[in-house]
């Protein structure tokens, strides 16, 4: 690659976008994102207005039905004949009666419980709304206590998944803890003692509230940290996880933008020339890549401004690891793929797979360690008036930066043979990719041995990926299953790193050097990514079963002799899907006997 | 004869689609992850559902509570007290992990006038500070109520008279997880279908366009809007199997979904909508990159549309449809009647075309 080449590729494309984009276009794509922008503002402030529950109401209650109109979840039937004998057949899911007092009756099915909460609910809102309407001087009388959240960093702990008392790694991780930070030192450096909350102060946040309820404006989280009672959720970030996520969309738009454009080349035959020019794969893939990727970078931090009112850099510093990672996957796709079809499922695979992978974590911010697996995680803290702190930002954004690498390795080595056989099947071109990719990388042993640690950088990504989605699974089951797919996606990525060498035939008659070669690799890129520190998920069983433990020598020799044996496996039976079966299923026992059995 | 032969040329070319069993395993992925969420959102309103995996009870530090705060904090049974007699003293006892978070209260000078702030520090990362808020919520509200009280009498005669309504209901968090699964997830799941499919359209399309084959099917007597309404077809043909498909997934799951004939139809009339929108935007804009922009960008509006608008959106009707609460035909022949000058629209774009192709 060459900077030069780099920077003519990326103006081509410009100009070429440019002149793709009519002015009708444009308009279109204008007018459709600012309706959106509207319409994302509105959503957010307005209450539901689909009808869940149908109230039936026998007598009159000024309060109730001004609390019932206000809300929009409820039906509200008045009078209605034979009104028990409907709440029985579930066609009513709660009956009012006024007389004396008020009764309410309801059923034991699930959408009257429902709608019970629902009209509590109601109820306590309406009675916030009211207060809302109070004069200047009677603030204090009417919102009478504020709460204040705080947040702590404690000595780290996993909830769920704390390893056994007494057990080796345990140990180490308490030990590593208390040679930190003393907990006497963090009280001396520490937290100011609470203040009591001036009138005037309440006044000024009272404002925020009601602007902020009432109207569409100003969408800012931060203020939530002083907030009233009613208002006072268990810190789950749904609001900023949102916002996160309507930041993040330009990233899904540009990378079918980037696959699109390279699928293009494809199909109208001007790649062969590319190719056929002084200019390389890298340059005409990577130059391409540089326009997509400043052009995401703008809309994200450009959305982010627009949303919060005020220009914050560091979103879209946050997002590039993100989107370089889902650029290098998009290029992938368009290689991969035979037909815009093709290309479109794999796109829209992918990229629900990853941003479920993204947001799912950062629900959980404040509340679980699996939060700190993902860079929006960074993202919602920063929207809830958070720091952003460089280190935490290295060690999240590391193994997308390393994965995105490696994907955009591969793609480039396969860039060619997609132009010039664009039928061929996908096994084979993934083959080929991890073939050029080695020539490229000389060929010879140290070769071997960095792809071999690219698959665990691979891997390491996919497994942080099966923790996501297994997570909140029921204990034993969510890490048996962890357990059973880290063996076999490793042992898959290292056949596929094998099966690439093994292309050339003269290189069949090597199968225990290159097997070993692979397998040492893979070990050496495991390591790597434990002494990255990423040490936030460590002591936890699921890292154990992820990352081999204290058992250097055991785990080398382990990935050595499953390299060896599938390197010869592939050789003989030419089948894939066995060798991974049978080099997996031995990884698997390994890693039990190692754990000492499932709990 | 034409229509049904074209039909059969798409709906073969999709059946040797590997790749369309990647978008099945994108809906289960996005329902499981929807069913993930139900869990983080049962957590978010009722906390018992995360009492059961991280021990029943937490501790909390109290500095500074009066009498009437403590004997409310006592009422849930699930926070254990101990009082400290200054925050430095609670803060030693939260980092040796003895509370799980502190409560500070302070007052200002004035009994009256002056707001009561109370300060609640709670371990970042950490569900048992979840757990401490969730189980305060009750009992702040009620202490807010007392403190109101004392201060009813500065307050005008019609709010008192709000303030002072009392329901014998409680809150109990159950309405979040019953309308996230009315909502949300089921709409959402029995109308991926329909937006795929209008996906497929332009795919099926702008393939032609590039590939140059589409000036040989022009050629052909089969004209363009044949050409179109065959692709159309096609796409059309899978949705009610992926919508029915989820209705079934979903009872297995218990949940109940009443109305399942006119969800079914309300789907596929989404999907003819859509279909035919992504037929004029493809027409309009050609290359498929274009195309795409432009239909997922009408897509997130018109979700977020169809969040203001109630039964009358495909959202919304869908909503209120699965929960029984809802029955009218409105809003299907209201989705309906749209895909007539929809395709009108469309016909005279594909004729403009297939004019403008013969005449180049």
């Amino acid at each position: 690659m060459n900077l030069g080449n780099l920077i003519t590729v990326s103006r081509w494309e410009l100009r070429r976008s440019r002149g793709r984009l009519s002015a009708g276009v444009v308009l279109a794509v204008l007018l459709l994102s600012t309706s959106l922008l509207l319409l994302f503002l509105t959503s957010l402030n307005s209450p539901s207005r689909v009808v869940f529950y149908s109230v039936g109401i026998q007598g009159e209650d000024s309060i109730l039905s001004g609390a019932l109109e206000y809300d929009g979840r409820f039906r509200v039937e008045r009078y209605p004949g034979d009104a028990q004998r409907l709440l029985m057949e579930g066609r009513l899911d709660l009956l009012i009666r006024i007389s004396d007092g008020v009764s309410v009756l309801y059923t034991p099915e699930e959408s009257s419980l429902a709608a019970l909460d629902a009209l509590a609910q109601a109820i306590s809102i309406y009675k916030t709304l009211t207060l809302f309407a109070v004069e200047a001087e009677q603030v204090n009388y009417a919102f009478p206590l504020w709460i204040q959240t705080h947040y702590l960093k404690r000595e780290w702990e996993f909830q769920y998944f704390t390893l056994p008392e007494g057990s080796e790694d345990a140990e180490d991780t308490r030990a590593g803890a208390s040679n930190g930070e003393s907990p006497a030192g963090k009280i001396a450096g520490g937290e100011t003692p609470p203040e009591a909350l001036p009138s005037s102060e309440a006044e000024k946040l009272l404002n925020s509230y009601r602007r902020s309820w009432l109207d569409m404006s100003g969408i800012t989280t931060e203020e939530a940290r002083i907030t009233l009672p009613t208002l006072f959720t268990p810190p789950l970030p749904f609001k900023s996880v949102l916002l996160a996520f309507i930041v993040a969309l330009p990233i899904y738009l540009f990378s079918q933008f980037y696959s699109a454009s390279m699928l293009e080349e494809r199909n109208h035959r001007r790649a062969e020339l590319l190719l056929s020019s002084p200019l390389s794969a890298g340059d005409v893939v990577a130059g391409r890549m540089l326009v997509y990727l400043c052009l995401s970078l703008t809309a994200i931090a450009g959305t982010a401004a627009i949303l919060r009112r005020r220009l914050e850099p560091e979103v879209a510093l946050i997002l590039l690891p993100v989107v370089f990672l889902f650029l290098s996957l998009s290029l992938l796709a368009s290689v991969l793929s035979r037909s815009y079809r093709e290309n479109s499922f794999i796109l829209i695979f992918l990229s629900v797979t990853l941003f479920s992978f993204l947001f799912f974590p950062a629900m959980f911010v404040n509340v679980h360690a699996v939060s700190t697996i993902s860079p929006v995680s960074l993202l919602v803290e920063v929207f809830e008036g958070g720091e952003l702190e460089f280190g935490d930002y290295l060690l999240v954004a590391f193994p997308f930066f390393a994965a995105g690498s490696v994907v955009f390795l591969l793609a480039t080595g396969m860039f060619a043979d997609s132009v010039l056989f664009p039928q061929k099947p996908i096994s084979h071109r993934l083959i080929y990719g991890v073939w050029t990719l080695w020539s490229r990388l000389g060929g010879g042993k140290p070769a071997l041995v960095l792809l071999g640690a690219a698959a665990a950088v691979l891997a390491y990504l996919l497994e942080l990926g099966y923790i996501v989605a297994l997570f909140q699974l029921p204990f034993p089951l969510s890490l048996q299953l962890l357990l059973v797919l880290a063996a076999f996606s490793e042992e898959a990525l290292k056949a596929g790193v094998i099966a690439g060498v093994l292309r050339n035939p003269l290189n069949r008659s090597r199968v225990v050097l290159i097997g070993a070669l692979c397998g040492t690799g893979f070990f050496l890129g495991e390591k790597l990514i434990a002494f990255s520190a990423l040490a936030k998920l460590s002591g936890s069983l699921f890292w154990s079963a992820i990352l081999p433990g204290e058992r250097i020598f055991g785990a080398l020799l382990l990935q050595a002799a499953l390299g060896i044996l599938a390197a010869r496996v592939l050789v003989r039976s030419r089948s894939f899907v066995l060798t991974v079966a049978l080099t997996g299923s031995l990884h698997l026992l390994y890693n039990l006997i190692i754990l000492g059995g499932v709990p | 004869m034409r229509e049904i032969a074209l039909l059969r040329k798409e709906l073969r070319g999709l059946a040797k689609e590997k790749t369309l069993l990647l978008t099945v395993v994108v809906q289960l992925l996005i329902a499981s992850f929807s069913a993930l969420l139900v869990t983080g959102i049962i957590s978010y309103t009722s906390p018992e559902a995360l009492g059961e995996v991280a021990g029943e009870k937490v501790a909390l530090g109290v500095v500074d509570a009066d009498a009437v705060l403590l004997e409310l904090l006592k009422t849930e049974g699930r926070l254990e007290l101990s009082s400290y007699p200054g925050f430095q003293e609670a803060l030693e006892a939260f980092y040796a992990g003895d509370v799980d978070g502190i409560l500070v209260v302070s007052r200002g000078e004035d009994m009256v006038s002056d707001p009561v702030k109370i300060d609640l520090y709670l371990p970042s990362n950490d569900i048992r500070g979840t757990l401490v808020a969730a189980y305060l919520k009750q009992p702040l509200e009620d202490y807010e109520e007392v403190l109101r009280r004392e201060r009813l009498r500065f307050l005008p005669e019609q709010m008192r008279e709000v303030l002072g309504y009392e329901l014998p209901v409680r809150e109990s968090g159950r309405s979040a997880y019953f309308e996230f699964v009315y909502g949300v997830l089921i709409p959402l799941l029995l109308l991926a279908p329909a937006f795929i499919a209008g996906g497929l359209v332009i795919d099926l399309f702008t393939e032609e366009v590039e590939k140059k084959t589409l000036q040989l099917l022009l050629a052909s007597p089969a004209g363009l809007l044949r050409v179109l309404r065959a692709k159309m077809l096609a796409a059309l043909a899978v949705v009610p199997i992926q919508a029915v498909l989820w209705m079934r997934l979903l009872e297995f799951n218990g949940i109940n979904i009443e109305n399942e004939l006119l969800l079914l139809l309300i789907s596929m009339s989404v999907a003819l909508m859509l279909v035919i929108s992504a037929g004029i935007i493809a027409i309009a804009a050609r290359r498929r990159s274009r195309a795409h922009l432009l239909y997922s960008l009408m897509l997130i509006n018109f979700f977020l549309a169809g969040m203001q608008l109630g039964e009358v959106s495909p959202l919304g009707a869908t909503a209120a449809l699965a929960t029984g609460r809802f029955h009218s035909t409105t809003p299907l022949v209201l989705f309906l009647l749209l895909s007539v000058p929809l395709y009108l629209l469309l016909a005279r774009l594909a004729s403009r075309a297939s004019t403008g192709a013969t005449a180049a």
